[in-house]
């Protein structure tokens, strides 16, 4: 099954992982079927937001099937508008990343509601890392101030094996018709596939592998076992995406 | 084989963790066998939760039963790792993340020690900074073998650290999420250190699973990862 993942990072990590490079990437990129993915730096996300974006423009046309996000950081809101300006007009950029736990401040921030705004005027999309109730809240505020954003809410909540965070993304997101929920994280919950298909439908939930972090197998394997119908597996997995990326 | 895999319910989560669940993620995955054990003896009390996993792997040779003691209700009495050997079951398992206590605890200090006296390994969870290093503590000169749960991307180093100075440290593989795990842990410590687990129903069956089929390591080491492991671990009693 055709694979678009939404969810993608590019750079290094300060953990033992060796495959953050082009060539492990497009392995796989190959081995799970991802005809497209969308990708933030993360060097840009923990460290160096200038660098990272700017590795990450070099990186992106080195394969027709990489996209990318350009990483804000609320912090430096002068700088992130500087970012945004530099890359959101190129077509390969379809949007905006921005990571709360690595700035510390909630995705509704002032700062990133005055940048949030040059995203909507040109038309692209936010990726949101959302991970925990409260950071659901945060999410359907930015939500709720741009109901014209695609806000795609990253790991659809989040929250491991015991937490309510997934719960809280799906009640958001039913409230909102602007949010998509992206699916990826660790110890998933094996009912989340199945209970965000149902309060939703299958139109607003989006494949996101978290790689070069997380292995996409975790995600492709809760799809494939996930108790949803074949048509949803192919929507989440491909055809949401490709339609509301215009890929 | 699946080293780690459970049954009962869950009153945090909500979802069905049912025995007939179990028995069917196994059936659609190929899973030839599976170490269990049920959540009652996790969640509520030992005695009765073992109790629960003996009846559920009577009659059947495909289901291997897990003991787990509750160190806040441990006081060494009828309960205790050589009295559960001699009930049947072929490993022990501690779940300090969902009970809540700490490592270094003295109820656990004397269950590992009572331990010593049985053939049966240790399965734990471990999955905040620091937690394997303290069990690597524990046991160091210790001989049973002491498979690690809970270790992802975040603790892996920590795991590695510990394989390589101590032989009867293993690692599972539920937790085992970034895109190269399989491959590193093979090449730094060897394919005979990791044994599949893959904690359902609790988790997705096939993310762990998948992790290890499509990884590049030989397909002798996915042999070994799959089942020899835990068959030798588990000290050929299955």
């Amino acid at each position: 099954m055709r694979v678009v993942d939404v969810h993608a990072h590019y750079g290094e990590w300060f953990f033992p992982i060796e495959a953050s490079k082009e060539e492990h990437i497009l392995q796989l990129m190959q081995r799970y079927d991802m005809e497209k993915a969308v990708f933030s730096s993360s060097l840009a996300i923990v460290y160096d937001m200038e660098e990272g974006n700017k590795r990450l423009a070099e990186f992106l046309p080195k394969s027709e099937r990489f996209y990318g996000y350009v990483v804000i950081n609320p912090n430096y809101p002068d700088t992130s508008a500087r970012q945004l300006e530099t890359y959101l007009g190129r077509t390969k950029f379809l949007g905006v990343k921005i990571h709360p736990d690595y700035t510390r401040r909630p995705v509704s921030c002032p700062e990133n509601i005055e940048l949030l705004e040059r995203v909507r005027k040109q038309k692209k999309v936010a990726l949101l890392h959302t991970w925990g109730p409260e950071q659901v809240e945060a999410t359907s505020r930015v939500a709720d101030t741009f109901p014209d954003i695609t806000i795609i809410m990253g790991h659809m909540g989040g929250d491991g094996i015991e937490g309510a965070g997934w719960r809280s993304g799906i009640a958001a997101a039913r409230r909102r018709p602007n949010i998509y929920l992206e699916v990826c994280g660790s110890c998933l919950h094996r009912d989340r596939m199945k209970e965000a298909v149902r309060a939703l439908g299958d139109d607003r939930v989006l494949y996101g592998s978290d790689m070069t972090l997380l292995n996409p197998s975790i995600t492709i394997g809760m799809i494939e076992e996930a108790d949803i119908s074949e048509q949803s597996r192919s929507k989440i997995l491909h055809d949401n995406a490709v339609r509301i990326l215009a890929l | 084989m699946d080293l780690n895999t459970c049954f009962g319910a869950y009153p945090r989560r909500g979802a069905d963790h049912s025995l007939a669940t179990l028995k069917r993620i196994m059936d659609q995955n190929r899973v030839s066998k599976a170490v269990t054990l049920s959540l009652k003896g996790v969640l509520y009390d030992h005695p009765e939760g073992n109790d629960e996993t003996l009846a559920a792997c009577a009659g059947n040779e495909r289901l291997i039963p897990a003991a787990t003691l509750d160190p806040r209700k441990y006081i060494g009495d009828e309960s205790t790792p050589k009295t559960l050997e001699r009930a049947g079951f072929k490993l022990l398992r501690l779940f300090p993340d969902l009970q809540g206590w700490p490592i270094t605890y003295a109820p656990v200090r004397s269950i590992l020690g009572a331990l010593r006296e049985t053939n049966m390994p240790l399965l734990i969870s471990a999955p905040t900074y620091g937690m394997a290093t303290e069990i690597a503590d524990l046991v160091a000169g210790w001989s049973f073998p002491v498979v690690l749960s809970g270790v992802g991307y975040w603790n892996m180093s920590e795991a590695i650290v510990l394989m390589r100075a101590q032989e009867n440290i293993f690692v599972e593989t539920s937790y085992l999420d970034s895109p190269d795990a399989i491959e590193i842990l093979v090449r730094e410590v060897g394919s005979d250190r990791v044994l599949f687990g893959s904690n359902t129903p609790v988790t997705y069956f096939r993310g762990p699973y998948l992790s290890v089929v499509h990884s590049t390591v030989p397909e002798r080491d996915k042999e070994a990862i799959f089942y020899l492991n835990a068959q030798r671990v588990l000290g050929g009693a299955i």
